[in-house]
């Protein structure tokens, strides 16, 4: 019962979204036809064109309907510049790209954190966590477009380690693609990684005060088994919920990163939309990112009550 | 006032953390003053921008054209072209520039931070870029603060249908990853710094909601206020007189992280062109000024980068005094 309530709920979210989404063109002044040509306006054919092509005389409601039941069947539609391309082909090309980012952004800010927070918690208000705390804080306040700059003087321009331009996978193969990605996944990643052991380390701090960690302790288990096998799971249940939330996080530091280090993802398209008034790829896009948000925390929200038996039987 | 007693009594009664010497000490330690001075250094420059002797923010340096090395096609050689004493081209002496008047020059007498990409002086457009981050800071927050916050009293304190409905609304715009729905406004209202403000101020809301909603259920069900009740005290008295002066403090120490959260957010606008327009200086838009010439001259970019991790660093960290004096606990974030 509660798993329909959930997913009904999901559902609820999805469709609001999407109907934002939609009257984004009808929320402008004007004609939405014209909005749509962005640049083109001024081309009387054009426009007409364009409200043929998208019914504009329906109504409000009936045009969602049709709008929503092609983008469910992956027909998002064309581009609406003059030399008018499926939207749909752009995101296959820029997809690829921002996923690959995105996904080894938030593999790395875990590998990393965890070891730190679990032993900034172990040894909390030591030397070692006084550090990281400190360090913690610095990252915090470090935007991407700034850890990027200073990335590219240290390794690029002083040192010449990496290139500065992202290659794909598909242009130049896993490994190239891997060496050109260290940079940008480190910079969305310091971010994320602060706030991912500052968490822990406080989760840690909380499970490790528990009895079945003295009772664990008493056994005469060692200490590292004891940390990673019993007192791990407890205390990642806030990582996991914030590392849903951190998605947009993620996607917005990718927008920036894709911008320093001319990636051509998502977020760049997203941008470079924007700047030309194509109102139509701009919709798609924010369309497909907030679905994705929301439904990566529906599985967040699943996972957790996996992970937590408390939760399962509750 | 009684509700200030009882936040000084609370503060007293338990500190932060046992082994400093409470609320007094740590009001004045390093910690505070240093990012308090460095905020009232930028809130000086955003508001004296204009009345400063500084160089002009927006147009380049008019040396810069004298000193430009000239490619000579035949030798192929670079050469830097050279007046006789006192010529006067154009009202400016060009036997007097130097090559620290080029684009991309390193920081010098003649301008203190260098200059940028178009050889317009660095100094003076990063104190007109506080400006910008104050404006896109501060106003956006206040009215994120006001707006918000008065959604989040009420619905925490009418609770029912109307908190269903009010933290509805919150919870769908949350839906939107918070740079994605900044981008779709502007997407929609157009580019330019008012418009970035828009997006910044609306994407502020909800955050500010759901805090002063989470420190008002704290506060809806105690004693003071079943006391007021009884007195006779309407629902707008109680809110205003008793609740709002206890949730004030958490929710400004809250509004300090978001002030530099937004700057960062105009700061991201501006980076990817969305934000001011050419050739107004923002510490963004210097920063991807600077990354265009990277490779050769990266301090160009560095400088504003600076001045915007130390701004934000400034913010946090008063934030984070804000917190420890006024016992906020990050569960009620």
């Amino acid at each position: 019962m509660r798993w329909v309530v959930k997913i009904l709920a999901l559902i609820g979210v999805v469709i609001i979204v999407s109907m934002l989404t939609f009257l984004m063109t009808d929320l402008l002044p004007g004609d939405p036809a014209e909005v749509i040509a962005g640049s083109n306006a001024s081309d009387p054919a054009f426009v007409h064109k364009i409200r043929q092509e998208l019914n504009l005389d329906d109504p409000l409601p009936v045009r969602y309907v049709h709008w929503a039941g092609a983008a469910l069947h992956g027909d998002f539609g064309r581009s609406l510049e003059q030399n008018s391309e499926p939207i749909s082909d752009k995101l296959r090309r820029t997809i690829p790209n921002t996923v690959q980012l995105l996904l080894l952004a938030e593999i790395v800010s875990i590998i990393v954190a965890v070891p730190i927070g679990v032993y900034s918690g172990y040894r909390a208000n030591g030397k070692f966590d006084k550090v990281t705390t400190g360090v913690a804080f610095l990252l915090l306040a470090t935007p991407a477009f700034v850890s990027g700059v200073v990335l590219i003087a240290i390794f690029s321009v002083s040192t010449h380690l990496l290139k500065i331009q992202f290659q794909p996978i598909s242009e130049v193969g896993v490994v190239e693609s891997l060496k050109t990605s260290i940079m940008p996944v480190a910079c969305i990643s310091v971010g994320i990684i602060a706030v991912y052991v500052r968490l822990l380390r406080t989760d840690m701090i909380a499970t490790l005060q528990e009895d079945f960690v003295l009772n664990a302790r008493a056994k005469g288990l060692k200490s590292r088994y004891i940390l990673f096998r019993h007192a791990l799971r407890p205390s990642s249940f806030s990582l996991l919920t914030v590392a849903g939330i951190n998605l947009g996080t993620l996607i917005g530091g990718s927008v920036i990163v894709e911008q320093l280090f001319s990636i051509n993802g998502v977020g760049n398209l997203l941008v470079q939309s924007i700047s030309s008034r194509d109102i139509a790829t701009v919709q798609v896009i924010v369309l497909i990112i907030s679905v994705t948000y929301v439904a990566v925390n529906f599985l967040v929200d699943l996972l957790y009550s996996s992970l937590d038996p408390r939760i399962r039987r509750g | 006032m009684a509700d200030t007693e009882i936040i000084a009594s609370s503060v007293e009664a338990e500190p932060a953390s046992p082994d400093d010497g409470g609320f007094k000490k740590r009001r004045l330690g390093l910690a505070f003053w240093i990012p308090a001075a460095w905020v009232l250094l930028v809130v000086f420059g955003a508001v004296f921008a204009n009345i400063l002797p500084l160089k002009p923010p927006n147009v380049p340096d008019k040396c810069a054209q004298f000193v430009a090395p000239q490619f000579d096609l035949s030798t192929g050689k670079e050469t830097i072209p050279t007046y006789p004493p006192n010529t006067t081209i154009e009202g400016v002496r060009a036997d007097l520039c130097t090559a620290d008047s080029r684009p991309s020059a390193k920081p010098s007498s003649t301008h203190w931070l260098g200059t940028d990409t178009n050889a317009r002086d660095t100094f003076s457009r990063l104190v007109h870029g506080a400006r910008v981050a104050m404006i896109a800071g501060v106003a956006t927050i206040a009215v994120g603060l006001l707006v918000g916050g008065t959604i989040g009293l009420i619905a925490g304190y009418y609770r029912g249908r109307t908190e269903t409905a009010l933290m509805a609304v919150v919870d769908i715009m949350l839906a939107f990853p918070t740079l994605v729905l900044a981008l779709a406004i502007v997407a929609v209202l157009g580019r330019g710094l008012t418009n970035a403000c828009i997006a910044i101020t609306v994407v502020a809301i909800p955050a500010f909601a759901r805090i002063t909603r989470a420190n008002t259920l704290t506060y809806a069900e105690r004693e003071f206020v079943t006391a007021a009740r009884v007195m006779g005290a309407k629902n707008t008295r109680i809110m205003m007189r008793e609740i709002l002066p206890n949730v004030i403090f958490p929710v400004v120490a809250f509004a300090l992280v978001a002030i530099a959260v937004a700057i960062v957010a105009e700061g991201s606008l501006a980076f990817l062109s969305l934000s001011v327009k050419d050739p107004q200086a923002s510490w963004g838009q210097m920063i991807l000024d600077g990354r265009s010439d990277i490779e050769n001259s990266p301090h160009v970019a560095l400088i504003p980068a600076a001045a915007m991790f130390v701004t934000v660093l400034c913010f946090n960290l008063l934030g984070d005094q804000f917190r420890q004096i006024f016992n906020v606990r990050d569960a009620a974030l």
